[in-house]
């Protein structure tokens, strides 16, 4: 891919996070920390018994936030080095070291492997996208 | 700069991060449907009867408690909180609110239901993000 291109799709890092945002104000049910804050009074009813849609709703957000810093990462430095494309990792690991501490019980929330795999797709496209 | 804007954007990715983690309790209001209904010294008696079998039944569900308040305050957190009376000594369920006013018109003594998600026993016998039925 053109370097033009690419720097055009880093620079839209704040799509991916703003759908993220929107799933989950939304579609998510209120039991989440920024509940305590925000709650929206508008909800989108999707039965999520299914396992493409529960997948869209609980797993897809994590790795469209990991997604957006990455993309951000690249954004600021438009370049490729290895000390950036670690630095554009670190939420990716974030995220797995959070889903790790939910599945030994040390935090709230529910261990889903799901959201693994989302987070190391996500970044492996960022990763694509600079290629 | 770039320094500052990787800092910053660490900081604003893992605030969105961490806020959007489960919390534990569910969200509860008015509208909220119980699993269960039971009184409070029934809940703490199935308590201290099996603790095991008492935390299957209820633990990690949104229940319904009757019962009469013994004390009403705030916790080391600053958290709102009644109990109700488990036991004719100290066993009590302890509910946390975490709308204040709500508690304002209660009294030591008055009956209430109370609905809230249950997280089992820990000295008391905790409901979070209660409500007032």
């Amino acid at each position: 891919m053109k370097k033009k291109n690419i720097n055009k799709i880093n620079s839209l890092w704040w799509v991916p996070l703003l759908v993220g945002i929107f799933i989950y104000v939304f579609l998510r049910p209120d039991n989440l920390i920024y509940n305590d804050l925000f709650s929206s009074p508008i909800k989108i009813k999707i039965n999520t018994n299914s396992k493409v849609v529960g997948f869209l709703i609980y797993s897809l957000p994590n790795g469209l936030w990991s997604m957006s810093f990455s993309q951000l990462i690249f954004h600021i430095y438009k370049i490729r080095t290895l000390k950036i494309i670690i630095l554009s990792s670190i939420m990716l690991f974030v995220g797995i070291i959070i889903e790790l501490l939910q599945y030994q019980s040390f935090m709230n929330g529910t261990f889903d492997i799901n959201d693994i795999f989302s987070y190391i797709m996500s970044y492996l496209i960022v990763l694509f996208i600079q290629k | 700069m770039k320094n500052f804007l990787t800092i910053l954007s660490i900081l604003f990715f893992l605030i969105i991060g961490l806020a959007s983690i489960e919390d534990e309790a569910p969200a509860i209001n008015s509208e909220t449907q119980p699993v269960l209904s039971v009184n409070s010294k029934t809940l703490y008696k199935d308590y201290t009867n099996n603790e095991i079998a008492a935390d299957d039944k209820y633990k990690g569900k949104v229940i319904q408690v009757s019962g009469t308040i013994r004390d009403i305050g705030n916790d080391i957190m600053d958290d709102a909180y009644i109990t109700l009376i488990g036991d004719d000594f100290f066993g009590d369920i302890q509910c946390f609110f975490p709308d204040k006013s709500s508690l304002i018109n209660l009294n030591k003594g008055q009956k209430v239901t109370v609905v809230g998600y249950c997280t089992g026993l820990f000295v008391n016998i905790i409901l979070q993000n209660c409500v007032i039925k």
